[in-house]
């Protein structure tokens, strides 16, 4: 599953394919802003049918933390 | 028993395009805010434009297609966030501008992108109750004066407007039941804070309520958990309505939903399973209204052709309060 949320995430930042593990900062996107958050909430929405935490994401710093908070 | 009438809408003069919006924010494109809004142009009332003038430019529209109605209108329900006054309420200014009847029963009330679908219950409820018969209902916002001028989110997303729709008494009922959804607990997601009597009292909780905010007499949208109300919500909303009706999209001809934005409606679109050729997006030119979205989505729609007279249409508005209403009309 988690394989599966890095691809995801990797469409949602625009970056290339099979470059993500989990560890970077998410600072270091600049596609991380309000419509990233929106499209991983439908992200999480079609593969979890649950919502997403927001005020949790709101504390994350990396990918794995994101990662984190929608597994939990 | 009552329907609609006529729509009519008025957007201010002056626009705000993706181009001017990218340079005041070079980190964003102009394609990017196209293509993950589907927004191209708002409009921006002048300093001195109020919601009132918006909203009688836009009623004026009716009655100079129909002149007989100015006089025949015995209703005046003015919905708006941004009012020209606390104190006297915008319908009562209206009356007078438009000159309509002193007999009128005429009244303000707030909501945000909810308040078409309320202002049509209000109005079917009135003439069901024998309280009017011809009801002027006026949508009207100038969120550009309630936004942080630094803040790109809302400022991609929100652009001013008014319409106004003739509700009137009918020997059949083509505006159908209601089905309404309220939770004041996310009030503080979408909240102008300074904006009224609790300013003080908010003082102490802004830290908790809306952390990051830095212009607290501006408009604060925490747009992932409004986001996540309308997927909570808004199918749920929408199966109520037809349930009580028995209807389903088989039964309905067009689906017109609050145009936030083009990602919430084609998102909203695929949760609650309604057929794409049914489905209407226009945000196009104008972005997101408020409370006006719906109306002018419905006449423009309707002066196309893709709405045709006599066509079944499910209407759903979500946001501020947090506040849901939706219910099935027949044009």
């Amino acid at each position: 599953m988690k394989e599966d949320f890095l691809r995801s995430l990797e469409a949602i930042l625009a970056v290339a394919t099979d470059t993500l593990n989990g560890e970077e900062p998410l600072s270091e996107f600049k596609d991380w802003d309000s419509m990233a958050i929106l499209e991983l909430q439908v992200y999480v929405d079609n593969t979890f049918s649950k919502g997403l935490d927001i005020e949790a994401l709101a504390k994350a710093q990396t990918v794995n933390d994101v990662w984190t908070i929608i597994s939990q | 028993m009552s329907r609609i009438r006529s729509i009519a809408y008025h957007f201010p003069e002056a626009s705000l395009t993706n181009t001017q919006l990218a340079e005041l924010f070079p980190e964003w494109s102009a394609d990017k805010i196209v293509l993950k809004t589907g927004i191209e142009t708002r409009y921006i009332v002048a300093k001195e434009e109020t919601a009132l003038d918006l909203g009688v430019r836009a009623a004026e529209k009716i009655f100079k297609s129909e002149p007989a109605l100015r006089d025949i209108v015995d209703g005046l329900v003015f919905c708006t966030e941004s009012p020209d006054y606390t104190i006297p309420p915008n319908a009562c200014l209206a009356q007078s501008e438009l000159g309509l009847s002193d007999h009128v029963i005429a009244f303000d009330y707030n909501l945000g992108c909810s308040g078409y679908v309320y202002g049509l219950s209000i109005a079917h409820g009135l003439i069901a109750s024998g309280q009017a018969s011809t009801i002027l209902l006026i949508t009207a916002e100038t969120y550009s004066k309630l936004l942080d001028e630094d803040d790109r989110g809302v400022r991609t997303l929100f652009g001013d407007g008014a319409t106004a729709t003739i509700v009137e008494k009918s020997l059949h009922n083509e505006i159908g039941k209601f089905a309404f959804y309220t939770n004041g607990e996310q009030a503080h997601n979408l909240i102008v804070p300074h904006s009224g009597a609790a300013t003080e009292k908010l003082k102490k909780q802004e830290k908790t309520l809306i952390a990051g905010h830095k212009a607290y007499d501006k408009l604060y949208m925490n747009g992932p958990a409004i986001f996540q109300f309308t997927l909570d919500i808004v199918p749920n909303l929408i199966q109520r309505c037809m349930d009580t009706e028995e209807l389903s999209y088989e039964d309905i001809d067009h689906v017109v939903m609050h145009q936030a934005n083009k990602f919430m409606l084609d998102n909203l679109r695929i949760k609650c399973k309604i057929p794409n050729e049914k489905f209407v997006i226009d945000v196009k030119d104008g972005g997101n209204t408020v409370s006006n979205t719906i109306p002018i989505a419905l006449a423009r729609a309707l002066d196309s052709g893709t709405i045709k007279q006599g066509d079944k249409v499910l209407l759903a508005g979500f946001g501020v309060g947090l506040s849901a209403a939706a219910v099935v009309v027949q044009i």
